[in-house]
């Protein structure tokens, strides 16, 4: 996986308007980053592929259809998107499920509710400690 | 609760969805007492949950979290049902009451 020192874009997935606006709030008016929506998995695995890429994917596990662990395996799959580091967004961050996310290809977990004020700096951490 | 538990940056993000999402507990609460369709309700539950939380409402994100651990956790009694309910009637009543502060 290719590691960015400093992401600068931002593909958000979630299913849910309020949240995605929220964290779009917070990840480009209080972390400086550019942002790019999704609100399925399905609809990531196109955004993820636009021009240009995503630095980094923050990815919703609850979803309908796609939910985020097949999002995140199919992103894999893909050539063109498989460096892309993703993180995982969940309200469920016991201990295994992260294990499972982390085993699953994930470079790290946000929990949920997240606290808008630090997601970006969240994000950074775990883009720049590379998943250690 | 109040609009100062909102972070400045979304109050307003929280003023112009207030009525939407007051209107989704709104609908959970009746879904609930009905029985119909837990599987929804758990959903829904599971994503108030974050939401009112991330919004600063800790008290709604809990309210929410044990309506989504009690469907989780099986099929609940009438009497459950109309408990959680009237805490979600409550958690609706408090948080539509939230007004701006002078000058938001």
């Amino acid at each position: 996986m290719i590691m960015t020192d400093s992401p600068q874009r931002v593909l958000l997935v979630d299913d849910e308007d309020d949240i995605r606006m929220v964290a779009e709030i917070a990840l480009r008016d209080v972390g400086g980053f550019d942002t790019m929506t999704a609100e399925s998995g399905e609809q990531a695995l196109t955004k993820a592929v636009e021009n240009p890429p995503p630095d980094v994917i923050l990815l919703d596990m609850m979803m309908p259809q796609m939910d985020g662990l097949e999002t995140l395996i199919r992103l894999q799959m893909r050539p063109e998107t498989r460096e892309i580091p993703v993180i995982f967004m969940t309200a469920k961050a016991q201990t295994a499920e992260i294990e499972k996310y982390v085993a699953a290809g994930a470079l790290g977990v946000i929990t949920k509710p997240f606290d808008p004020m630090t997601l970006a700096d969240q994000v950074r951490g775990i883009v720049a400690d590379g998943g250690a | 609760m109040n609009i100062s538990d909102v972070p400045e940056l979304l109050v307003p993000m929280w003023l112009e969805r207030q009525e939407a999402i007051c209107d989704r507990i709104e609908a959970l609460a009746v879904a609930l007492a009905d029985g119909t369709n837990d599987t929804d309700s758990q959903m829904s539950a599971h994503k108030l949950r974050g939401l009112l939380g991330t919004l600063g409402f800790s008290e709604g994100s809990e309210t929410a979290a044990e309506v989504e651990n009690t469907l989780m956790s099986g099929t609940p009694s009438q009497q459950v049902r109309t408990q959680l309910s009237n805490s979600l009637v409550v958690l609706h009543d408090e948080l539509a009451a939230i007004r701006p502060a002078e000058g938001q």
